[in-house]
């Protein structure tokens, strides 16, 4: 176990784009693909993932000195699923359409593995605010990615970003010119495929430029 | 070695403790406010389960619990009303909420029946955790629209590729479990409310 590992401003940045939790470590798939069809469905994921990870990391890291080997996932589930129980209910309380909306997959969070990846990583090992840090910084990741994927798949699909009509759609009659395979799950796999496929190529250009590796 | 488990568990245990205290209070906080947002979501799918979608219907009228022989179940009805003659409202439906075992979780569905509850006019998916992709597809309306005008008085099955028989469901391809089982939850909620109907006309 490194004493020290990286610093909370490392841990921060990091997240966001060099370990992006979907472009570069490619976890939680499963919220990726399933809640990306529109862009408000993809943000309330991220803030429920945003508080969740802040959650967990926190006791995680609060607790750390106490933790045994072969107990620690045991207690990091548990720590997740309350907090997951305690999104699930706020939603389901104050959001009520789009707790319907994201149905299952708000409770499946619980299995998402970028929240006990980062327990796991960092916040059993690390100081509370590298901790913190590290949560805000995955989840800002997170959000940044299931955005990127949403847009493409909201445009495309429904013509519109958070609902809103675009200027351009406006008077265009119906769904006629809407690609309705971008609302369905094979548009998430396309998206998310090219997606990732431009990333992983911009990275390589990167690095070939720079001679440093991201 | 009792006093070992407990040395290598208590940890787990306090922390259970804290989360479980936890989770009561948000349930105490929140319960109530979820169940009225489900409450007024049923409520507004009224209208379309017993005439046309858009049609003049205001869901008023007073909840009936209804229990079987066996004191088993229990089904919350609403009187679904339309403005009358005179701005008096008048009751020209039944919704019946029910619920299930579905594929993967319980189901929860309104049924709209008439009257004299002896046609289906409509279904509605409240609840639903069926596999995305697959059986989720019961929340579909084409799908829901198939129930619409079957008799109230016969058993509904669903089958796998196009219907012959009046009581016939085309099953969801790939989810004829969940199919069935919203058959089999509608069969017995109007099956019970069938039962009971004497006994609510009474109450007028």
């Amino acid at each position: 176990m490194a004493k020290d590992g990286p610093t909370p401003l490392e841990r921060f940045i990091h997240g966001i784009i060099p370990e992006n939790p979907v472009y570069r470590q490619l976890l939680g798939m499963c919220p990726t693909l399933a809640v990306t069809g529109n862009m408000a469905a993809a943000m309330t994921m991220s803030a429920a993932v945003l508080f969740v990870m802040v959650g967990a990391n926190v006791i995680t890291s609060l607790i750390r000195g106490l933790l045994k080997p072969h107990l620690r996932i045991l207690i990091f589930t548990l720590t997740i699923a309350t907090f997951v129980t305690i999104a699930d209910k706020f939603l389901a309380a104050y959001v009520y359409q789009m707790s319907k909306e994201l149905g299952p997959y708000v409770p499946l969070i619980i299995v998402n593995c970028i929240i006990i990846c980062r327990c796991e990583v960092c916040a059993s090992k690390q100081s509370l605010r590298a901790a913190v840090a590290d949560a805000v910084g995955q989840s800002i990741g997170f959000a940044l990615a299931l955005a990127s994927i949403a847009t493409v798949r909201e445009l495309l699909g429904s013509g519109s970003w958070f609902g809103i009509e675009l200027f351009w759609r406006k008077g265009t009659p119906g769904e006629a010119c809407r690609w309705a395979i971008m609302n369905q799950p094979p548009g998430a796999f396309l998206t998310l495929g090219l997606l990732l496929g431009a990333a992983v190529w911009i990275a390589l250009a990167w690095n070939k430029r720079t001679k440093v590796n991201i | 070695m009792k006093s070992g488990y407990l040395k290598q568990a208590w940890l787990v245990l306090a922390l259970a403790l804290c989360f479980g205290a936890a989770l009561a209070v948000v349930q105490v906080a929140w319960g109530p406010k979820i169940e009225q947002n489900k409450e007024n979501d049923a409520r507004s799918q009224i209208p379309r389960l017993v005439v046309g979608a858009g049609a003049d219907l205001t869901p008023a009228g007073r909840n009936v619990e209804i229990r079987d022989e066996r004191g088993l179940r229990a089904y919350r009805v609403y009187r679904a009303m339309c403005a009358g003659e005179g701005g008096r409202s008048v009751q020209i439906g039944w919704v019946v909420k029910a619920k299930g075992p579905g594929y993967a979780d319980n189901i929860e569905l309104l049924v709209g029946l008439d009257l004299k509850a002896e046609t289906i006019t409509g279904l509605a998916v409240l609840a639903q955790n069926e596999t995305p992709g697959l059986g989720n597809a019961i929340k579909a309306p084409a799908w829901r629209r198939q129930f619409a005008g079957k008799a109230a008085g016969g058993r509904l099955e669903a089958v796998k590729g196009t219907p012959h028989a009046d009581c016939e469901i085309e099953a969801v391809s790939g989810a004829t479990i969940s199919s069935q089982s919203v058959c089999d939850i509608v069969n017995r909620a109007v099956a019970d409310f069938r039962a009971k109907l004497p006994e609510l006309r009474d109450e007028e």
